[in-house]
């Protein structure tokens, strides 16, 4: 095509080499339109069509051809007219490619990483498209889970709202596309020109990227580059460094530790290497016999999260003043039982001097002896114990010298081994920042990073950007940062990119994209690449893979495993075979050499004493009810929730509908305020209450939460994103905006003090759980270590009356399911569950389950599959909390099944309760008789709200439900069809390690396991005569194929079976 | 030599069901004259009320069909809100018909005589009212309208018939046919009375082929009476079983509230209860419209209010019965959903249902209040709107808070399940019309049957 | 004997104004020598079938049968569908889980039961009658008639064709009580 129209152009003539009729030798020949029109149909692909055009016969205006296309068309929509799936365009391979079977699913490893941790995982493709994300079973810290933010990560990827290409003026705000070309030679000469260049990066923990910049730096010598992790553990890091003096983030064994106490520290749900943390905590949590012993686990904590949620003993503090229980509880131990390393230790008496009551009333008025019982048990289990906090560098050091105390220093704490290598926090920002105002930064290139958003002065920086002369920013939107740059460069999604990983010393992971990348985008390692190409020089490795213009980053990663891998993991194999066995595990586990003790700086303790001398007694102002809590002074606390963390995935649905763990509030944030002081100050749920502190004021729906401290108010960070996206826009507040950075500091997130003033406005917050309590009713089972180890039997029937293990039956059941080779069932041990919500986005991802927006989950139309029920027992102020993973309980006597006129849900012989899709006409009597209530109705083709790339993520081995049909949990029958199609190929049965459900695979607890309780070696079998085991309503004789395994706390003596105080409802 | 007896000075020895002393032909006149006028400008106002409350229905219907039943309040726990609270009103209110005239007609209750026909026709729309809502109240009703009866597909996958919903197919379907049937062979002699009175041609043959030619001749009346006899005695055991039937929805789930052995019973008395009250309602208006009062007596009224209040008892006995049995079964489920109902969010509801249900028609008491036409519409009206309450209560209340309380919700029905609610009222009230309008009213054959003897003064010369 | 001429004759007609009359009238005619008569009444005139000696009706059994039919068949048919022809596993019950079929082996019984009755019903009356019209308007309305039919054949117990005077007839009916005599002749509604 192209030739012919550059031959049109041309305007002298020569003779074609070849020539198939003697006038194509003329020149004029080639001039006439029509034979052009003519030759630029290469091959006529609608030959009369063609030719009736160019003889101009289509006077009719519609040719005979287009007449009989219409004619067809009409006639299939006639016929189509009633077809209720979408109707879909495919195309078939031209060639196929040989390793891909269409229908059969390829897995690749890859890693997904998130601030300074990094996790292998594998992602599941079919037919070219990322459907589902799992965790990588080599991965010694997640042991094959993944946490519900990493499986959302896969929605990012077909985010409609993606960038679809680099964009040019963002800043004067007349955007346009354009070209990599043209961006790459317009930044490379921006850095020739320009002194000052600063790039700032969300964390790599990857050593080829780091390679990578080292090498980019080298020639010019006028670029620096900063890794930063804003709401990491900055403090952490700050901390080791004043007590160890190196700026580490240790790695905690809370398999070895025997007590574990966590002073705000949310290391079940949003702090630290969450997975590895969970998993190794629930190790000590698993209670199979009486005799086992369980850990047992203290929270200090402001917030109610899922870690206090867990604890056996929860104290709920003032936002700010963990450090004073911290100190209070170094000072019994040290000063007043003298126990442990520095008993003696005269500067660290000093330093712990003083009254603990009053540190305990400033923290929120701790019960003393609770506290002083806290310290004996960790004196006890020394050097089996660990403490944990999050907050401040005061409260580190004193953390880290409890630790040091009790000889965990080296054992359950390893700041020498395994670590992690902490990156910059906000402090580098903001002295970017002050760089930036002083006119010092000529070329700002910034990365996965959103500082407009996430710095409580956010516009301020978005002024300094102004005093750049170019700004560069590469993300995958247009965010409030990019907002203010002169170009941003469109980032490839993880999952569309080559990278690696080094997260800690024993672990080396491999980023393998298992897409090419769906638009024209590139990830931060092509950017530079692409810049050095554009001309800027480079060093080593870099300048050499650059040069070659078929080499891609690709090359790059291989190449640096080649030099710094190879020669320490490689043994004695070829390098190819290395390479190949590497990408296929995708994780590289090296023994990490152990831990060594630190001695621990007592002058580290300064800031300690500092900040309790500073802490003032909480005086809260007029605490009437009405216009009187105008100016009530309230403490405020910043938390990261378990779905949003920091916000940068705002625009992500899954994760926007996830409810939350505690609250089990989707689509919004809200002041969580403790029942008592709710009740003084007069406002209930649903109230919109006007926030005022030091530089900011917004308004915020509250949220009456039992379990935080009287004064106090928290607040999740994550929401009032302005562009995001659709999805993500105007959900919630920016809580960022009352947190306080300075540059000694860095982000602090907890104790400003502000003001809050009824607006008697109200808003309704989408609640997927309106009522907290259980009722007494036999529900599930929740009883004290005491009471396991003197009747362990008690944990069996849920109901006191009920102690008959099989209830008598009139008839015999249709089938004899022992006979069968197979039957399903599924365990969950409410032991390990943390709430965390892993497995509802897994189900989600895996299942095609549509999210359905806010006013439908206020109106109770969720539709996830697993809801995680949380129930509150004893006082109101500090409940103790228990959850329950509730889905499809599969009865061998279903409700459901007996109501359906239809026979659209019936039971099959291995057990489970099956929904048939296409026959169900949804009178909804099914859901109205299951008594879980774990069926879902489509009242509206929610499918519809996934448009044009988002369609992708639907996982083809599951329908797609339209309106009007009823649904429910599945056991993932998809995937136990598939391993049984496996089993038979093998000509075996299927065991336990070739089949788990979505929900088992991406728990890092291993609260769930299902598999074939006819099988004698299965876990399931063994949870199924468990001592803990109950079924939940068996008192209804449904006879669920779901064991649960009981809560037990490890608490003294035994609270009243099924605890209630009243009142537990909420809107 | 005819011997004409003359009654009229003596005191009738039977209870006088046609007053006024009207003759046979009086009465065929009475009855038939509505149907050979062109209607009243009341009867239009009517009848386009009840066109314009349909096409309101049925747009809002038709809307649900293409976006989906989301457009209702209905959400998890509550699965069933208006959709079968109107099903089961409806069929409730089909029963007093098929009551009358089989259940009375085996008492030997001559009263029935002058309402049979017109309470009959109601059960016959109400039942269709009915059936057109709880096909519609599914999700994919395109699918429900034919696979909910018995009709295998080609796998031979049958309807399942454990489900009490599948039940309900076949009551609700067998009581109209039989409801239909048997009214069509009490109206033969009647169309016949008016065939033969009829001057237009069209009239003349339309009716003769409706009347099936019927002569009267007294071998047809033997098996006539013979047939009727028999359908009487099919239909009471029918009318029973339908609401039985339709409790079973209930009573066989378990859900607490639902779960109980006195439904049936319950469900039957309820729906004989508001049945009646709808007959009063609507009679009270014919008999206004069509001056049928010598036909459709104060007797007639006030028996039929005594039904009410009897029945309107028995509902209430129920209610007690419901709770002390919560009480009693010593399940901690059953206890709070029945303190939930009274006390709980819907408190209102079930405070609505017992006082239209129980309490107001304690004034049939009185005799006065039996007799007055507009506290026995009053009432009437009271007692349907009572038992449309009773429905709600039983079907939302036991939904919004069962086993779990995660799970708890509420329910609000919408715009769009009202606006559906007034298109099925229309929808009964158009066909109600149009019966009133071309089919006589009260059963003309029946009632000369049970008049006293005639009084054919100048009757000598007919022909 | 002769062929009639013109409308056939189907007998003579006596009207009767009250029901009392009317059924005296009947039980005489029932024992004079015309076996071949009916009567004409506006509504079912109680005790008129003994007066006219008619048999009782065999509708009832046509009922009965038709009935267990439909019991019989309805559980036949609800045991095949839930066990052999597609048995699905329900709600742990068992295949052929028989209280639950009741309600419609109830139902199908009537259903069948009531459409025999109403057919019976019509075949019993030979309705739809669509041949012969109704003597006269007001036996629908308020009067009563005897029709005392002449045979149509020669053997005919009691009165022969040729003895049969219709003048005889209608005399019979004034003695008996008529108001009024008139012939009738076969005649369609159309």
């Amino acid at each position: 095509m192209e030739k012919q129209t550059e031959m049109k152009t041309e305007t002298k003539f020569e003779k074609p080499r070849h020539w198939v009729s003697m006038e194509e030798l003329t020149p004029d020949y080639w001039s006439d339109p029509a034979i052009q029109e003519r030759r630029s149909q290469e091959f006529y692909d609608k030959p009369i069509e063609t030719l009736e055009k160019i003889e101009n016969l289509d006077k009719a205006g519609v040719s005979r051809r287009d007449f009989l296309t219409i004619m067809g068309a009409s006639m299939a929509m006639a016929s189509f007219a009633c077809a209720r799936r979408p109707v879909n365009k495919i195309i078939p391979y031209v060639v196929q490619p040989q390793e891909l079977t269409p229908g059969v699913p390829l897995f690749y490893a890859s890693t997904y990483t998130e601030g300074s941790n990094s996790y292998g995982i594998v992602v599941k493709t079919r037919e070219g498209r990322p459907i589902k994300l799992e965790g990588n079973e080599l991965d010694p810290y997640s042991n094959g889970s993944l946490s519900a933010r990493a499986q959302a990560s896969l929605l990012r990827l077909y985010d409609p709202e993606r960038l679809k290409s680099p964009m040019k003026g963002t800043k004067s705000g007349s955007k346009s596309t354009t070209g990599w070309s043209e961006v790459d030679a317009m930044i490379a000469a921006a850095i020739k020109a320009s002194k000052n260049v600063r790039v700032v990066t969300a964390p790599h923990n990857s050593e080829s990227t780091r390679r990578l910049m080292k090498e980019f730096m080298a020639a010019g010598s006028n670029i620096k580059w900063t890794e930063i992790d804003p709401i990491g553990m900055g403090d952490v890091a700050d901390g080791q460094q004043a007590s160890y003096g190196n700026a580490v983030i240790p790695n905690y064994a809370f398999d070895q530790a025997d007590v574990v106490v966590s002073f705000s520290a949310d290391f079940l749900g949003t702090w630290g290497d969450t997975l590895g943390n969970a998993s190794k905590w629930s190790k000590k949590r698993k209670l199979n016999k009486a005799s086992d012993n369980l850990s047992k686990l203290y929270v200090f904590e402001s917030n109610m999260s899922i870690t206090g949620a867990s604890s056996d003993e929860r104290f709920a503090v003032i936002p700010g003043t963990e450090v004073a229980a911290a100190v209070a509880v170094a000072h019994e131990m040290i000063v007043v039982q003298k126990k442990g390393k520095f008993a003696g230790n005269a500067d660290v008496q000093a330093m712990l001097s003083g009254k603990m009551e009053e540190w305990l009333a400033k923290a929120g008025g701790l019960d003393v002896a609770k506290v002083k019982k806290v310290a004996s048990d960790l004196v006890e289990a020394k050097g089996k114990s660990l403490v944990v906090g999050s907050g401040s560098v005061a409260l580190q050091a004193v953390v880290n010298l409890i630790n040091s105390n009790l000889e965990n220093e080296g054992k359950t704490v390893d700041g020498t081994a395994d670590h992690v290598v902490a990156s910059g926090n906000v402090k580098a920002l903001l002295e970017l920042q002050s760089e930036m105002n002083a006119g010092k930064v000529d070329l700002l290139i910034i990365q996965g990073l959103n500082p407009v958003y996430f710095l409580p002065a956010g516009d301020a920086f978005a002024d300094a950007m102004k005093k750049v002369k170019t700004v560069v920013a590469i993300a995958d939107r247009v965010d409030e940062t990019a907002q203010h740059a002169d170009v941003v460069l469109a980032e490839s999604h993880y999952l569309e990119s080559w990278g690696d990983a080094h997260p800690r010393a024993s672990v080396h992971t491999l980023q393998q994209p298992a897409i090419s990348p769906i638009h024209d985008t590139r990830s931060f390692e092509e950017v530079i690449m692409g810049l050095v190409r554009a001309g800027i020089p480079a060093t080593g490795l870099l300048a050499q893979v650059a040069g070659n213009t078929k080499a891609g980053y690709y090359d790059f990663v291989k190449e640096n495993w080649k030099q710094s891998m190879f020669p320490q993991l490689g043994k004695g194999q070829s390098f190819v075979d290395f390479w190949e066995t590497s990408l296929q595990k995708g994780v590289l586990v090296n023994k990490a050499s152990s831990a060594k003790e630190r001695s621990f700086n007592v002058s580290s303790l300064k800031a300690a004493k500092d900040a309790i001398t500073v802490l003032k007694p909480l005086s809260l102002g007029q605490s009437k009810k009405g216009p009187a809590l105008e100016g009530t002074g309230m403490v405020l606390g910043l938390y990261s929730s378990v779905s949003m963390g920091d916000g940068s995935n705002a625009n992500n649905a899954w994760l926007m509908e996830m409810p939350d763990p505690i609250s089990t509030v989707t689509w919004d944030n809200y002041l969580n305020i403790g029942p008592v002081y709710a009740k003084e100050l007069g406002i209930t749920s649903n109230d919109v209450v006007l926030v005022k502190g030091e530089g900011f004021s917004f308004e915020v729906p509250v949220f009456v939460q039992p379990g935080i401290a009287k004064g106090a108010g928290t607040l999740a960070l994550g929401y009032g994103r302005t562009a995001s996206g659709k999805v993500g826009n105007n959900v919630g507040v920016n809580a960022f905006k009352a947190a306080k950075a300075d540059a000694n500091n860095g982000l602090q997130l907890s104790g400003m003090v502000v003001s809050i003033t009824k607006t008697g406005k109200k808003y309704e917050l989408a609640m997927t759980q309106g009522h907290f309590r259980t009722e007494g009713r036999p529900i599930l089972n929740d009883i004290t270590i005491g009471q396991f180890k003197k009747d362990p039997e008690a944990a069996m029937h849920t109901d006191p009356h009920l102690k008959l293990k099989e209830v008598p039956t009139l008839w015999a059941p249709p089938v004899d399911y022992a006979k069968n080779p197979y039957r399903w069932m599924m365990g969950v041990d409410l032991n390990s569950c943390t709430g965390c919500g892993a497995c509802v986005i897994a189900c989600q991802a895996e299942n095609n389950i549509p999210t359905v927006g806010r006013d439908r989950v206020r109106q109770s139309r969720e539709m996830h599959w697993i809801r995680i029920d949380r129930y509150y027992s004893g006082d109101e102020n500090s409940p103790q909390v228990v959850f329950q993973p509730m889905m499809c309980q599969h009865c061998e006597n279903a409700p459901c099944e007996t109501v359906c006129p239809v026979v659209a849900t019936s039971h099959s012989e291995d057990g489970l309760n099956q929904m048939t899709y296409s026959r169900c006409v949804g009178t909804r009597y099914c859901q109205n008789n299951c008594p879980y209530k774990a069926r879902r109705f489509n009242f509206l083709d929610h499918w519809k709200e996934y448009k044009d790339t988002a369609n992708m993520v639907w996982n083809p081995d599951v329908t797609v439900r339209s309106r009007g049909i009823m649904e429910k949990c599945t056991f993932c029958v998809q995937r136990i069809n598939e391993a049984k199609s496996h089993a038979k190929d093998k000509k075996t049965k299927i065991k336990d390690s070739d089949l788990k459900t979505a929900c088992q695979q991406t728990c890092p607890t291993e609260a769930i396991v299902f598999g074939n309780v006819n099988d004698s070696e299965s876990a399931v079998l063994a949870w199924k005569n468990h001592p803990r085991s109950f079924r939940s309503l068996e008192i209804l004789n449904t006879k669920p194929a779901i064991n649960y395994l009981s809560k037990v706390r490890n608490v003294e003596g035994g609270h009243e079976h099924h605890e209630e105080a009243n009142n537990g409802h909420h809107g | 030599m005819a011997t004409t007896v003359n009654h009229d000075q003596e005191k009738p020895l039977v209870p006088v069901y046609v007053t006024g002393g009207r003759t046979f032909a009086e009465l065929t006149d009475d009855v038939a004259r509505p149907l050979e006028t062109f209607p009243t400008g009341r009867w239009w106002v009517c009848f386009i009320a009840a066109m314009l409350a349909f096409a309101v229905g049925a747009t809002l219907l038709l809307q649900t069909f293409k976006t989906g039943v989301g457009l209702w309040g209905l959400n998890q726990p509550v699965g069933w809100g208006n959709d079968v609270t109107t099903f089961v009103f409806w069929v409730g209110i089909g029963h007093a018909g098929t009551l009358i005239s089989a259940i009375l007609f085996l008492f030997r209750q001559k009263w029935r005589t002058g309402i049979n026909r017109s309470a009959e026709a109601m059960t016959i729309f109400a039942v269709m009212t009915a059936g057109i809502t709880i096909m519609t109240h599914t999700g994919r009703v395109w699918l429900a309208a034919f696979w909910l009866f018995p009709y295998p597909n080609q796998r031979q996958l049958w309807p399942n018939f454990r489900s009490p919903l599948e039940w309900d197919v076949f009551a609700v379907s067998t009581y109209f046919t039989i409801s239909l049937v048997f009214w069509y062979v009490g109206l033969i002699p009647d169309l016949a009375t008016v065939r033969d009175r009829a001057k237009n041609k069209i009239r003349k043959v339309a009716l003769t082929i409706l009347s099936l030619g019927w002569r009267g001749s007294n071998k047809n009346w033997l098996h006539y009476e013979q047939a009727y006899l028999i359908f009487a005695g099919l239909s009471t055991p029918l009318v029973l079983s339908v609401h039985s039937v339709v409790s079973f929805d209930f009573a066989v789930s378990q859900i607490p509230g639902w779960h109980t052995t006195i439904f049936p019973p319950y469900f039957v008395a309820g729906a004989i209860f508001s049945g009646f009250a709808m007959v009063v309602t609507l009679l009270v208006l014919a008999r206004e419209a069509f001056n049928l009062k010598h036909y459709i007596t104060l007797d007639h009224m006030e028996l039929m209010n005594k039904i009410i209040m009897t029945t309107g008892m028995l509902v209430g006995y129920a209610y007690g019965v419901e709770f002390f049995i919560a009480w009693y079964s010593g399940s901690s489920f059953e206890k709070f959903t029945f303190i939930n109902r009274a006390f709980g969010p819907y408190w209102w509801a079930y405070w609505i249902m017992v006082s239209c249900n129980v309490f107001i028609p304690q004034l049939f008491w009185v005799r006065k209040f039996r007799r007055s036409i507009p506290i026995m519409f009053v009432v009437s009206l009271y007692v349907n709107i009572g038992m449309y309450f009773e429905r709600f209560v039983i079907i939302v209340t036991s939904l919004h808070r069962d086993f779990l309380p995660s799970s708890w919700g509420t329910y609000v029905p919408t715009v769009v399940e009202w606006g559906i609610f007034t298109g099925l009222m229309g929808f009964f009230f158009i066909f109600f019309l149009l019966f009133v309008r071309f089919l006589p009213a009260i059963a003309i054959g029946e009632v000369k049957s049970v008049m006293d003897q005639p009084t054919n003064k100048e009757g000598a010369h007919h022909a | 004997m002769h062929k009639p001429s013109g409308p056939v004759l189907s007998g003579v007609l006596g009207f009767f104004e009250d029901p009392q009359t009317l059924l005296e009238a009947t039980a005489k005619v029932r024992d004079s020598e015309y076996k071949n008569f009916d009567c004409f009444t506006p509504y079912a005139v109680h005790g008129l079938e003994h007066a006219q000696g008619l048999k009782r009706s065999k509708i009832p059994f046509v009922t009965a049968a038709f009935a267990f039919t439909g019991t019989t068949l309805a559980f036949l048919w609800q045991y095949h569908a839930s066990a052999t022809w597609w048995p699905h596993i329900i709600g742990g019950k068992p295949m052929n889980s028989l209280p639950a079929f009741v309600p419609v082996m109830f139902e199908l019984s009537v259903l069948l039961g009531g459409l025999a009755t109403f057919f019976a019903m019509l075949y019993f009356n030979r309705l739809p009658n669509l041949k012969k019209r109704a003597f006269d308007p007001s036996l629908t309305n308020n009067r009563f008639a005897i029709v005392i039919e002449c045979p149509v054949t020669d053997e005919y117990e009691g009165v022969s064709a040729d003895s049969f005077s219709t003048e005889k007839a209608e005399q019979f009916l004034k003695s008996i009580g008529a108001t009024e005599t008139r012939k009738v002749y076969e005649e369609g509604w159309f």
